[in-house]
C-alpha cells in the first residue's frame, strides 16, 4: 500500500508540474466541406483544466458549443491532463473561411485555421436552381414512378428538443446504377443521424411501391424559425419510365438511362425559448435522463486515489452534457475527468449515454461521503424541468502515510506551516443549562403585563400633585377657602387632645377653630373678626340660616365665657364644644357652598 | 412578573441522563433518534438555547436542513452572543442561499446590533422606562433642590429609554416576530392560497420568511432576502 501512495504521490507531483505547462491547439476535422454541412473544431488545453478558450467569432457562420472533455493520462509515470471543448460550425455561405487563433490566458495562441465551403455538388447545384425539377410527389390521381418525401415528427419545438426527421424514396419502377442522397440544408439545427435506414412495400394510389427512408434527429439551437432546406435523391431511371418485355427494349433502356433528381419540399420548424424557472445545474438538456455514480474502491487510505465514475444517459442531445457540477468537498481532491460518450437509438429517439471519470484523492481520514450528484433536464412531456439524482456514496478513509500524504494535499499548493482549513462543518454540541440569569431577568422583566402601568400611574399622580400644588401657589385666597374646614378640624383634634392641665389651651384652640373657619371661608384676618361680623355676612345671604345662627351665637357666648373663666371647661365640656363646633362648620360648608 | 423572575433565576439544567441519552446517539451517529431526544428535552426546557443549538445540529446531521435552520434561529434568538450558535446558523443558512449577516452590512456591525436578544433589550427598554418615569415623578414631588439632584439622573434614564426603545424596535424590523422557516425540500410560492394559483417562486428548504397572513391550510409569506411574496402550504412552514 505503501508502495501504490508512493505512486500515486508521484503522479500527481508530476500532475502539477505538468500543470505548469499550458498549451493550446485546435484542429478541424475537415477544411473542405459543402454549403448546408457542419465542421467540428476542437480545443485542446493541456496543462491545466481550469482555463476555458472564448468560442471563436466568424462572419457568416454559426457556431455552437457543443461540449468539453476532460481526461488525465499516465504515460511512463508522466501525468497529463487536457480538457478538449468541441465546437460546430455551420457555414452560413460558401467561400473561404478562417479560424482565427484562439487565446487562453497563460498559453500561446493557435495558429489560424483555414477551411472552404463549397457551393455544393454540380448536382445540388442543379437543384438548387430557381427552376428545379418538378418533384413527382404523389398527388390525387397521379401515381409517378419515383418520388421522395421528407417529414418531421412535428412542426413546433423547445430549443435543444430532438425532433424526429424522416426522408422517404418512393420508387415505382426497377432503378437502374447507384442512388445518390443529398442531406438537406440545415438552419438553426444540429442533426444526429439514427443510422436506420428502413424499407418496404406499401400501396399507393392503387400502385405498388418499394420505399426506403432514412432517420435522423434534429435539435433547434435557437429560439426562431428553423429551417430544413429540401433534400435530394439522384436516380437512374429507365428511360420512358419503364423497361419494354423484350430483351431489346431493356438492352436500349439499360444503355441509355434517363437521370432524375427528386427533392423534398422545404420545411420549418418553430422554436420555442424553453421556460423560465431552470434550475441552477440546467445545461440546457431537453429529454429524460437518470444519473448514477460509483468507485472502484469504497476503503482506502488517505491520500490513496480511486476512480469515480458518473454516467448520465437517456434521451436528448448527449454528446452536448457537460460534466455534472461535482459536490463541494475540501476534503477531497478532485482531478480532471475523461469523458466518452455512446450514442443509440431508442426507438425514434436519440440517446445514449456519457461516462465521466475521474481520479478522486481523499485528503484526510474517517468516514466520507461523495453526495448524490445532480442532473437538471427539461422534459418536454411533462412540460416541467427536472433534476435527477445520483446516489450517495460512502467511503471509509484510513489514516494514511504522514510522509506521502502531504504532497497529495494539492499540486499548485505548496505546503503550508499555517493551519489550513480541510473541511467546513457544523460545531459540536454544547451542553444545556448555560443560561444568563441577567438575560432571562430582563426578559422577564420586559414580558409584556399589566404591571407596566405601575411608573406611568405614579408619574401621572405626580404630575397632578405637582399641578395643585402649582395652583395653590398661584391663588392663595381659593387655597384658604377650600381648605377652611379641614383647618378648623385640625384644631378640633389638637383641642380634644389637650390633657386637663391644659385647657385653657384646648378652650383656645377651640376658639380658633370656629373663628379661623369663618376667617378662612370670609378671608379676613381672625384677630378682627367678631360675632357681629359673621352673623351679618350670614344675614346677607338669600337664604338666612337662622337656626345655624342661633346655635353659632351660642356656642361662640359659650366660648368667650369659657376663655375667660377657664377652669369652669372640663374635659367633657371641651368634647361637647369640639362636637357642637365640628357640627357647625359642617351644617355651615353645606350651607356656603351650595 | 415575579414568579416568571423566580423562574427564570431558579431553572434548573436539563436533567443530565436524558442529555447524555441524546449525545450518545449523535456521537453514534443516530441523528434521527438524537433529534427526538433534544426534542424531548427543549419541551422541559424550551428557553434553553443550547438544546436548539444541538437539536440544529441533529437535524442538518440528518439531512433536515429547514428543520435545522429553525432551531439554531431559535438558539440564535435566545442567546444571540453565542458565537458557535452564530456560526452553525450561518453555516445551515449558507446552504440555503442565505447569510446571516444582511448583504451589505459589516459584520461587525450586524454582530453589534444583534448582540442583545429582543427579549433583552425589551427588559432593558421596559427597565429605562420604570426607572425614568419613577425619577420625573419623584422630581415632580420634590422639591427645588431634589430636582437639581436627580436632574442628571432622569436625563441618563430617558436617554437610555430611547436607546433601547429604538435599539428594539430596529431589532424587531430586522426579526420580525411572525417568522419562520422552509421545511419543504423545494416549496413552491403560488400566487394565491390554492392549488389552483400558479406558481409564482420555489424556494429552497432552510430559507427564512416573514408570515404575513393565513388562510385556511396556506400561509402568505414574504422571502426575506429577495423581498418577494407568495402563498406556500403552512405544512411547509415551520414558525419560530
Amino acid at each position: 500500500m505503501k508502495t501504490a501512495a508512493l505512486a500515486v504521490c508521484a503522479v500527481l507531483t508530476a500532475a502539477a508540474a505538468a500543470a505548469a505547462d499550458l498549451s493550446v491547439s485546435a484542429t478541424l476535422d475537415n477544411q473542405r466541406v459543402e454549403l448546408g454541412d457542419q465542421l467540428m473544431l476542437s480545443v485542446a488545453i493541456s496543462g491545466s483544466g481550469s482555463a476555458a478558450p472564448q468560442p471563436p467569432l466568424i462572419a457568416d457562420v454559426e457556431i455552437y458549443e457543443s461540449g468539453k472533455s476532460q481526461s488525465v493520462s499516465i504515460i511512463n509515470g508522466r501525468v497529463s491532463s487536457s480538457v478538449v471543448h468541441t465546437y460546430v460550425l455551420a457555414p452560413r455561405k460558401a467561400g473561404r473561411f478562417v479560424v482565427p487563433p484562439i487565446e487562453v490566458p497563460g498559453a500561446a495562441p493557435t495558429a489560424p485555421l483555414e477551411f472552404v465551403v463549397e457551393q455544393g455538388s454540380p448536382a445540388t447545384q442543379t437543384a438548387a436552381a430557381p427552376s428545379p425539377a418538378p418533384n413527382p410527389g404523389p398527388r390525387p390521381g397521379g401515381s409517378p414512378d419515383v418520388f421522395v418525401t421528407a417529414a418531421l415528427e412535428k412542426n413546433r419545438a423547445f430549443v435543444n428538443e430532438q425532433v424526429s426527421f424522416v426522408v422517404r424514396f418512393f420508387t415505382a419502377v426497377p432503378l437502374l446504377g447507384a442512388t445518390q442522397y443529398d442531406a438537406p440544408k440545415l438552419t438553426g439545427l444540429l442533426s444526429e443521424n439514427l443510422g436506420a435506414e428502413g424499407q418496404g412495400t406499401t400501396m399507393i394510389g392503387g400502385r405498388s411501391y418499394h420505399f426506403s427512408e432514412l432517420k435522423s434527429v434534429l435539435f433547434p439551437v435557437q429560439a426562431g424559425r428553423a429551417a430544413i432546406g429540401p433534400a435530394f435523391v439522384t436516380v437512374q431511371l429507365p428511360r420512358g419510365g419503364r423497361m419494354g418485355d423484350d430483351f431489346f427494349d431493356r438492352f436500349f433502356t439499360m444503355a441509355a438511362p434517363e437521370t432524375r433528381r427528386l427533392h423534398t419540399d422545404p420545411l420549418t420548424l418553430s422554436v420555442d425559448p424553453l421556460p423560465p424557472g431552470a434550475p441552477d445545474d440546467f445545461s440546457g438538456i431537453v429529454g429524460a435522463l437518470s444519473i448514477e455514480s460509483s468507485v472502484d474502491r469504497a476503503r482506502l487510505k488517505a491520500g490513496e486515489a480511486l476512480n469515480l465514475t458518473v454516467i448520465v444517459s437517456g434521451v436528448g442531445n448527449i454528446k452536448s452534457l457537460p460534466e455534472p457540477k461535482r459536490p463541494d468537498l475540501p476534503s477531497v481532491r478532485f482531478f480532471d475527468s475523461e469523458s466518452s460518450v455512446k450514442l443509440e437509438r431508442r426507438g425514434d429517439k436519440a440517446g445514449g449515454s456519457k461516462t465521466f471519470k475521474t481520479v478522486v484523492v481523499p485528503k484526510v481520514s474517517g468516514p466520507l461521503e461523495i453526495p448524490a450528484l445532480t442532473v437538471s433536464y427539461y422534459d418536454p412531456a411533462k412540460r416541467a424541468y427536472a433534476r435527477a439524482h445520483s446516489q450517495s456514496i460512502r467511503l471509509s478513509v484510513l489514516p494514511g502515510d504522514p510522509n506521502t500524504a502531504l504532497p497529495i494535499v494539492g499540486p499548485g499548493a505548496a505546503p503550508s506551516p499555517g493551519v489550513t482549513e480541510v473541511a467546513s462543518d457544523i460545531l459540536y454540541l454544547k451542553a444545556p443549562g448555560g443560561r444568563s440569569a441577567l438575560g432571562d431577568t430582563l426578559a422577564a422583566f420586559g414580558a409584556p403585563g399589566p404591571w407596566h402601568i405601575l411608573p406611568f400611574a405614579f408619574f401621572l399622580l405626580a404630575l397632578i400633585l405637582d399641578w395643585r400644588r402649582r395652583i395653590a401657589v398661584a391663588d392663595p385666597r381659593a387655597r384658604r377657602v377650600r381648605h377652611a374646614r379641614a383647618a378648623a378640624e385640625r384644631r378640633l383634634k389638637q383641642a380634644e387632645a389637650q390633657p386637663d392641665a391644659q385647657r385653657a389651651r384646648a378652650v383656645a384652640l377651640l376658639g380658633e377653630a370656629l373663628t379661623g373657619y369663618f376667617a378662612d371661608t370670609f378671608d379676613q384676618p381672625a384677630a378682627s373678626l367678631t360675632l357681629k361680623a359673621v352673623a351679618l355676612r350670614l344675614q346677607n345671604r338669600e337664604t338666612p340660616p337662622a337656626a345655624e345662627l342661633a346655635r353659632l351665637k351660642s356656642a361662640w357666648e359659650e366660648l368667650d365665657l369659657l376663655r375667660y373663666a377657664p377652669g369652669g371647661a372640663g374635659q367633657a365640656e371641651v368634647k361637647r364644644l369640639a362636637d357642637e363646633i365640628r357640627a357647625l362648620t359642617l351644617a355651615f360648608e353645606k350651607e356656603l357652598r351650595s | 412578573m415575579i414568579i416568571a423572575l423566580l423562574a427564570a433565576l431558579l431553572a434548573l439544567p436539563a436533567a443530565a441522563a436524558p442529555y447524555n441519552d441524546a449525545k450518545a446517539a449523535y456521537d453514534a451517529g443516530h441523528f434521527d433518534s438524537a433529534a427526538s431526544a433534544f426534542a424531548v428535552l427543549i419541551a422541559a426546557h424550551p428557553g434553553d438555547a443550547a438544546l436548539h443549538y444541538d437539536l440544529g445540529n441533529a437535524w442538518l446531521k440528518s439531512g433536515k436542513l429547514g428543520r435545522a435552520c429553525t432551531s439554531y434561529q431559535r438558539a440564535f434568538d435566545l442567546d444571540p452572543r453565542d458565537g458557535d450558535g452564530r456560526r452553525n446558523l450561518d453555516f445551515a443558512l449558507r446552504r440555503s442561499g442565505e447569510e446571516l449577516t444582511p448583504p451589505g452590512i459589516p459584520g461587525p456591525a450586524f454582530t453589534a446590533f444583534t448582540a442583545l436578544s429582543a427579549r433583552e433589550l425589551s427588559g432593558l427598554h421596559w427597565l429605562a422606562a420604570w426607572t425614568t418615569l419613577i425619577l420625573a415623578g419623584l422630581a415632580l414631588l420634590g422639591s427645588a433642590q431634589s430636582r437639581a439632584r436627580l436632574r442628571g439622573w432622569l436625563l441618563g434614564a430617558a436617554a437610555a429609554w430611547l436607546l433601547f426603545g429604538l435599539w428594539w424596535a430596529g431589532l424587531r424590523a430586522v426579526l420580525p416576530a411572525g417568522r419562520g422557516v422552509i421545511v419543504a425540500e423545494r416549496a413552491e410560492l403560488r400566487n394565491g392560497p390554492g392549488q389552483t394559483f400558479t406558481v409564482g417562486y420555489t424556494a429552497p428548504e432552510g430559507r427564512r420568511v416573514r408570515i404575513l397572513s393565513e388562510s385556511g391550510a396556506w400561509l402568505e409569506v414574504g422571502l426575506l432576502k429577495e423581498g418577494v411574496k407568495g402563498w406556500i402550504l403552512a405544512s411547509s412552514v415551520e414558525k419560530l
